[in-house]
């Protein structure tokens, strides 16, 4: 019963009015940037991350839960109409969404993501509820060993299941380490990596690789390649934006499955959401009774994998939460967002700051139920801000992406270095390398190394200590199998595929 | 894909890798010594960094050198715009360029136009006129609303 009192304290926490604003706030301003096009959750964060670097930690985190959230609502209205995933968790969304639009059914696609990303987002909090003290329990047994071996898994998985390629997502992992270490070492006060630039001595600022890899990389390959394109934006029959019996009927089970398979891979370092959602599609086109309609806008094909998104996005927490370990790239800069006021997230954090935790989760359930209301009615207005000309739209991002990055300290170093990052992301872009492990990286790094030296000076300077505990030595093993599964999966399909 | 052709900008990202990989092996090098009661000092990890960033940029010139990156999905849009993307430089580069002696409102608004002229706006005084209303609400919100520093607003003067 533990739990209750601490969500009822939480809702204490998050039903004040203040935070209940700042909650409001947070839906709205990622409900509007998450339907701007190619503007995914991640990016979203990170632009508004140094707004909230002068408030109230409980209310800022609030606010960017709120954010995290609306982003991905947002997002999925323009998956559906537009047809331009702001994020791979979306694609399959955009692929069956935007079919259904086509053929005049874009009103029951918008509801049926929305309620099923409410229903899913739903349950996964109440999931979320109930085993974070669970995890935190197990998480206290944890030693620095078992840490790192725990950071090493996440980082080979968000590098290995994703890519197409292993050289090319380590090469990002490394530079995202490589970008992690420049600073001064917080163990012996040493630089890094700062090649006589005073300004490197306090490390890259997440802001600055956050946007300048999705905004400024972003917006530079749009410039290069697609400057002329236009896009057609499917309009939504203004009264058939409610769902007929029969959409319900086919929808809610589909929301159900969708949540049950999000939930524990978006728990679990799985790469983020993106499997989770390309599976519950598989398994709604096996189980529907008209699967000759998916790949022509099947609505269990968006109901299945919004819910799946949504409930594998509440799933990061879990281990975002107790072990201060982010899974995919928006976690990694949730994390930061907690580093900005000097918390790190994990088992210490629900003893000490109780009270801003379960006012976070708690505020889940409050911004689920917000965002029902702001995206079901309302849509119609957001879906007026995918009017916006794209010379408006993109000049508009890079004037954020440049005010976020000269708030930080008012200097032109940061400038230079959000150009720098931003052509790096240009060419990452260019070239497919996955841009993912390269923020998971910088950000869970850094912390992966403190714990790894601390198991090393305890054991001595033996790297043994790895495999010799049996926890660390299991999450290694796994690590192992996540780079080597997947290639022998696919070869092995493609042998099957060149026999028949 | 036309898998015999060699990129030389595929040649060139590759090299980038591996050269990123020997400047940090080079900086990791030159570290100075840990100090003596710590068993692992602070040049191990980039140490392990650099090594993986030369094997990564190694493994990436092999694929270059036999025939391409493997696997990459064929690009979207086709020719490069070199005009819109130089553009879209222009106007980073004069913005920090302008930012410290012009203010935020005049450097956002010269960036603002620069990146809607890239993407094929014609009509640059609407553009400004859009780009300044815009960096004047943001600058009001950030350093009224939010206290936080943009440093002067238009020339010398502050807000």
């Amino acid at each position: 019963m533990e739990i209750w009192s601490a969500l009822a304290q939480g809702f204490g926490v998050a039903l004040a009015p203040q935070n209940l604003l700042w909650a409001f706030v947070g839906c709205c301003l990622g409900s509007a940037v998450g339907v701007l096009p190619g503007l995914g959750p991640a990016l979203t964060i990170a632009l508004l991350l140094p707004v909230t670097a002068k408030l109230d930690p409980t209310g800022a985190l609030i606010m960017l839960a709120g954010i995290y959230y609306g982003a991905m609502f947002g997002g999925s209205t323009t998956s559906i109409l537009l047809n331009t995933p702001g994020e791979s968790a979306s694609i399959v969304t955009a692929l069956e969404g935007n079919l259904m639009a086509k053929r005049g059914r874009a009103g029951p696609a918008l509801a049926t993501a929305a309620i099923g990303s409410f229903v899913a987002g739903t349950l996964a909090t109440a999931a979320l509820t109930v085993t974070a003290p669970i995890v935190v329990e197990f998480a206290l047994r944890f030693g620095p060993a078992e840490y790192t071996a725990l950071a090493v898994l996440a980082l080979t998985t968000v590098t290995s299941v994703l890519g197409r390629s292993l050289s090319r997502g380590f090469a990002s992992l490394f530079i995202g380490l490589a970008i992690g270490l420049i600073g001064i070492d917080p163990l012996t006060g040493q630089a890094r990596f700062a090649f006589g630039v005073a300004e490197l001595l306090d490390g890259i600022e997440v802001v600055l690789l956050a946007v300048g890899l999705f905004a400024v990389g972003e917006t530079l390959y749009n410039a290069a390649y697609l400057s002329r394109q236009t896009d057609s934006v499917q309009s939504i029959e203004q009264n058939a934006l409610w769902m007929s019996r029969d959409d319900w009927r086919r929808s809610w089970p589909a929301w159900l499955r969708g949540a049950a398979i999000g939930f524990p891979f978006g728990s679990i370092p799985a790469g983020g959401a993106e499997i989770p959602t390309f599976l519950s599609y598989a398994a709604e086109r096996r189980l529907s009774t008209r699967p000759e309609e998916f790949g022509r806008g099947a609505i269990e094909g968006v109901a299945g994998p919004e819910a799946a998104n949504n409930a594998s996005v509440t799933g990061t927490l879990v281990p975002l939460l107790t072990l201060g370990l982010p899974t995919s790239a928006t976690a990694a800069i949730m994390l930061a967002s907690f580093q900005q006021y000097g918390m790190q997230p994990g088992p210490l954090l629900f003893e000490n700051q109780s009270g801003l935790v379960w006012g976070l989760i708690a505020s889940l359930y409050i911004g689920n139920v917000m965002l029902l209301v702001l995206n079901l009615p309302l849509v119609g207005l957001w879906v007026r801000l995918l009017a916006v000309p794209r010379p408006m739209l993109y000049a508009g991002i890079l004037v954020c992406a440049t005010l976020g990055a000269y708030s930080l300290r008012q200097s032109w170093v940061d400038l230079v270095l959000l150009w720098v990052i931003g052509l790096m992301g240009f060419a990452m872009r260019r070239f497919d390398f996955p841009v993912a492990p390269v923020i998971v990286g910088a950000i869970l790094g850094p912390l992966a190394e403190t714990q790894a030296r601390r198991a090393l000076n305890i054991s001595q300077g033996d790297f043994s200590v790895f495999v010799t505990q049996p926890i660390s030595a299991t999450l290694l093993a796994c690590a192992l199998l996540a780079i080597v599964v997947p290639r022998l999966w696919r070869r092995g399909r493609k042998e099957m595929g060149g026999r028949r | 894909m036309n898998a015999s052709k060699r990129s030389p900008s595929e040649l060139a990202v590759a090299s980038g890798v591996f050269a990123l990989g020997v400047l940090f092996a080079w900086a990791t090098w030159h570290l100075p010594e840990a100090p003596g009661y710590s068993q692992v000092g602070p040049g191990v990890v980039p140490a392990i960094v650099s090594i993986g960033l030369l094997v990564c940029g190694a493994a990436l010139l092999f694929e270059v050198s036999r025939g391409g990156l493997r696997q990459r999905p064929a690009a979207e849009g086709g020719m490069l715009d070199g005009r819109a993307l130089g553009l879209v430089i222009l106007g980073l580069v004069l913005h920090a360029a302008f930012i410290g002696v012009a203010g935020f409102i005049v450097a956002s608004t010269i960036l603002f136009v620069c990146v809607a002229r890239a993407f094929g706006s014609v009509r640059w005084l609407r553009d400004g006129a859009i780009g300044a209303v815009l960096a004047g609400a943001l600058y009001w919100l950030f350093t009224q609303v939010l206290r936080l520093s943009l440093g002067p607003a238009l020339g010398v003067i502050a807000l």
